[in-house]
């Protein structure tokens, strides 16, 4: 055993030089390098999962915005349609309206066309009434040559104008 | 170019310290690699480059490997994984560098004046035939006391190359400085996860049969230290001497796929040993599945 250790070189002084040398790295590297570093990956892997976190709200958010644009949307597309349909009955209803007024316009005017037509044929008759009688009278008158009394001036018009 | 020997050779001394050529090493892996893990994590940022991005890269699968295997304990395995792996990575690239093993000097060491024969002398290689040489030398003494003097004080010089630099894990007190820490540390820690008695009865039992198991167990124990130890330092040891074999061989070109299998070499002992470091640890502070229902 001794002369395995001493070939080997094995020397209890120089072991425990190794072990200082590894125990002063090992302290020095975990206060220098791996402290910051696993602090670093450590805080790296909670961003990207916060960053993914949010990029799936986002995602998500971005739905539902999209899907409520949509929605407004049909909604909007559907009251234009209703307003466009609404304005075309109203104009229909407009146009009907203006037609039935104007033939009842129509219908009062060629009432009063009618009427002034018939008192001017009245008046008409009347005029030519009495220009007839006057002229019949005169007539007779002459024909007679004589002037009738006022009853049979009328009795003679009156029959004369029957007779026309 | 003579034989690698298996221990580390001394350099210099310091005090009561013998300098070698591995521990200059080891204290050149340390420096560099504390100041490259003190540049990477000196100024960290979201957006991970340079050094930061390489350290990154070889931390985060061993911490999500650690974190995988040892849950809640991870944080305070990982430190102690990932200095071993840095460090073995680091030692077996290190002593693929041209220089390693090459540049040194020649030692002459007296060798005690030893009765020698004549021929041995002249050529100034004591040999395997040294010991054939002592005994007919011992016959010529027995004639003349006048030749044995002047053989005895004859000087007689060994060669030995030693370089300034040696492939950190080809000596045995690295790895089992290694391996005893390894196997150290992950007592303690059971001790601090399991508490005293937890720890305790990982080892002693009522139970007859428990008992024995326990004490295979802590045999094993001392058995680990042997295998982390001696698998790192018979591989890495084995690829310097493969190195230097097919180096004398043929010194241009032929080596190199011999290099690469190095590097290779080099990675999975790194992460052999840390690997089983972590698996020793795991095992070790797991709350003892028997321990539970009683």
């Amino acid at each position: 055993m001794e002369t395995v250790i001493k070939t080997f070189g094995v020397q209890p002084i120089l072991l425990a030089a190794q072990v200082v040398n590894f125990l002063v790295l090992l302290f020095l590297l975990k206060k220098f390098a791996y402290k910051p570093i696993l602090k670093m990956l450590d805080a790296r892997r909670e961003k990207i999962a916060l960053s993914l976190k949010q990029a799936e709200q986002i995602e998500n958010r971005l739905q539902a915005i999209e899907a409520e644009k949509d929605q407004r949307l049909k909604a909007a597309a559907k009251e234009a349609q209703a307003i466009i349909s609404e304005a075309t009955k109203s104009g229909a209803q407009l146009i009907e309206e203006a037609r039935q007024k104007a033939s009842e316009d129509i219908k009062v005017l060629l009432k009063k066309n009618e009427e002034a037509m018939a008192r001017e044929h009245d008046l008409l008759q009347k005029q030519i009434k009495a220009e007839l009688s006057e002229m019949i009278v005169i007539g007779l008158t002459k024909v007679a040559k004589k002037v009738l009394t006022e009853k049979d001036k009328n009795m003679l018009v009156s029959e004369t104008i029957r007779s026309i | 170019m003579e034989h690698i020997s298996l221990a580390a050779e001394k350099i210099g001394q310091v005090g009561f310290l013998p300098i070698t050529n591995t521990l200059i090493v080891s204290w050149i892996i340390v420096i560099v690699l504390a100041v490259l893990g003190y540049m990477a994590g000196k100024n960290v940022h979201m957006v991970p480059s340079g050094l930061q991005n390489l350290f990154e890269s070889i931390l985060e699968p061993l911490w999500d490997m650690t974190r995988e295997m040892a849950h809640a304990r991870a944080r305070t395995f990982f430190p102690i994984i990932a200095t071993f792996f840095l460090y073995i990575l680091l030692a077996n690239w290190f002593g693929l560098f041209p220089g390693f093993g090459t540049i040194g000097f020649w030692e002459t060491k007296k060798v005690e004046p030893k009765a020698i024969s004549q021929e041995q002398l002249a050529t100034g290689q004591p040999g395997a035939e040294s010991k054939e040489a002592g005994t007919s030398a011992q016959q010529n003494l027995a004639g003349s006391a006048v030749t044995q003097t002047s053989i005895a004080e004859a000087p007689h010089t060994e060669r030995t190359f030693v370089p300034f630099f040696r492939s950190l894990n080809a000596d045995l007190n690295m790895t089992l400085g290694l391996a005893l820490a390894s196997v150290v540390i992950t007592h303690i820690l059971a001790l601090r996860f399991l508490g005293f008695w937890g720890y305790i009865s990982k080892w002693i039992s009522l139970n007859p049969i428990m008992l024995f198991v326990g004490l295979l167990e802590l045999v094993s124990e001392g058995t680990k230290v042997l295998s982390l130890s001696l698998r790192l330092f018979g591989n890495i040891f084995a690829g310097e001497v493969v190195l230097s074999t097919i180096s004398n061989l043929l010194a241009f070109i032929a080596p190199l796929p011999f290099y690469f299998l190095e590097i290779i070499v080099g990675v999975v002992q790194a992460a052999v040993f840390m690997l089983l470091t972590l698996v020793f640890m795991t095992l070790l502070s797991e709350k003892h599945v028997g321990a539970e229902e009683h």
